[in-house]
């Protein structure tokens, strides 16, 4: 795209009511946060890879979710979002699904005034690549109202990183929700059952959903092979009805965003997490700020654990925790909670060290749409 | 499979949170909170006819 066009564009979106900072909704669309780390074997709803990208799995397959380092050349992109297929999956049930979702609070998505006469078009641009060519498909699913609109990409060239944009266009009707619970959900799919392709695709204007008329008919089977991955990187969602280039920000940024959702504290081995007190003989507690600060709702306290995962120590005691902690008292901005250490503690309310002792022990907080 | 267990306060006795066993060592303490997702998903599996454990 040119400078002349680029700019004319951006001064579209600013008269339609976009542009300007902050302009994509997306959140870590440069797959730069990957807190969970890499994961493999998910043949269900997960999230793993880089933050906010989930996948969603139904019946078709298993799959490896990771931060990649393949990138589009020269766009100032250092990491992707790759699917990879490692159980294939050649026959496509009627209820089978495999996407890639982003999910979004309400309140984050007011600017769209969606279901008033004010509403605007919304357009997605995004980097993909896969060995697999052929057509896929892109939608945005209104979760407050059960309305959708979906358009069709096609990658033409194999294992080739290719620019897409899309805009889907303005919905006076059903407005989003102003609070924190999910009111949107974009959603790359990459295969789908009859149920999702049986109908009449939804294609040129936001209508109340029928599943049938969801995803195109032609669509690939990411699951058909093995050999097949899909890479995702450079994801905007902006108002108005042309692409503007991506809006970069600072890891930083990224990072304090994810956490509204995400916060992981400690993975691996003698890890510091905090300093917890003797409750009684027998209970620990521990008492955690969440580090990236407020949470998008009482976050789940998310934990792998085992024979001396935890160690509680300090004061001449060193013992280790073997099972879960529990949290007992909690804000979106802070979390107490309970373990049971090996040892006897003092009834005094000494204070001791928690740290990991075990290369797989895990704790993180996650308050996910 | 995954399994929920109820767990209470020490300090109270009361109902402060829902463990669910994901295998594998995996698990999540979840909060009594009706905007947690995950505490969705439990009351979901409840009115599906399930019941977790009792707390100790």
């Amino acid at each position: 795209m040119s400078k002349a066009a680029e700019l004319a564009n951006l001064i579209g979106n600013i008269n339609a009511g976009g542009g300007g900072v902050n302009r994509n909704v997306i959140i870590n669309g440069a797959m730069n946060v990957a807190q969970r780390g890499d994961v493999t074997g998910k043949t269900a709803a997960s999230y793993g890879g880089p933050d906010r990208f989930a996948v969603g799995i139904t019946s078709h397959g298993t799959y490896a979710m990771s931060q990649s380092s393949t990138v589009p050349s020269g766009k100032g992109f250092a990491n992707s979002y790759k699917l990879d297929c490692t159980t294939a999956d050649t026959s496509v049930a009627a209820g089978a699904e495999v996407t890639i979702q982003h999910k979004f609070e309400g309140q984050n998505l007011q600017t769209l005034r969606k279901g008033t006469s004010e509403a605007k078009p919304i357009t997605a641009t995004f980097y993909c690549r896969s060995n697999l060519t052929g057509t896929f498909t892109l939608e945005l699913f209104d979760n407050d109202n059960s309305r959708q609109c979906s358009k069709n990409f096609t990658i033409s060239s194999a294992d080739t990183w290719e620019f897409k944009s899309i805009t889907f266009p303005a919905d006076t009707t059903g407005a989003f929700d102003d609070d924190n619970a999910q009111s949107a959900v974009l959603v790359w799919w990459l295969a789908a059952g009859s149920d999702f392709t049986s109908g009449t695709q939804n294609t040129s204007a936001f209508a109340s959903n029928t599943n049938a008329n969801r995803v195109s008919s032609s669509i690939v089977n990411m699951s058909s092979s093995t050999d097949n991955e899909f890479l995702l990187t450079g994801v905007q969602l902006e108002v108005g009805q042309n692409p503007t280039s991506f809006e970069h920000k600072s890891f930083a940024q990224d990072l304090h965003e994810c956490g509204r959702y995400y916060q992981l504290i400690a993975h691996g081995n003698a890890l510091a997490m905090g300093i917890g007190c003797d409750w009684n003989s027998s209970t620990a507690e521990l008492c955690l700020d969440h580090p990236l600060g407020a949470m998008r709702a009482n976050p789940t306290l998310d934990q792998v654990t085992g024979g001396n995962y935890f160690t509680y120590t300090g004061g001449g005691l060193s013992s280790g925790i073997d099972g879960a902690f529990t949290i007992e008292h909690q804000t979106t901005v802070m979390s107490a909670m309970y373990a049971t250490p090996d040892d006897t503690l003092s009834t005094d309310g000494s204070s001791r060290l928690m740290k990991t002792s075990n290369s797989a022990a895990y704790m993180a907080f996650k308050a996910e749409l | 499979m995954a399994t929920y267990k109820l767990c209470n306060s020490r300090l109270t006795g009361e109902l402060c949170s829902i463990l669910k066993n994901e295998g594998n060592g995996r698990f999540l303490s979840i909060p009594i909170a009706e905007d947690n997702t995950d505490y969705q998903e439990y009351l979901k599996w409840v009115a599906e006819g399930n019941t977790a454990e009792a707390a100790d």
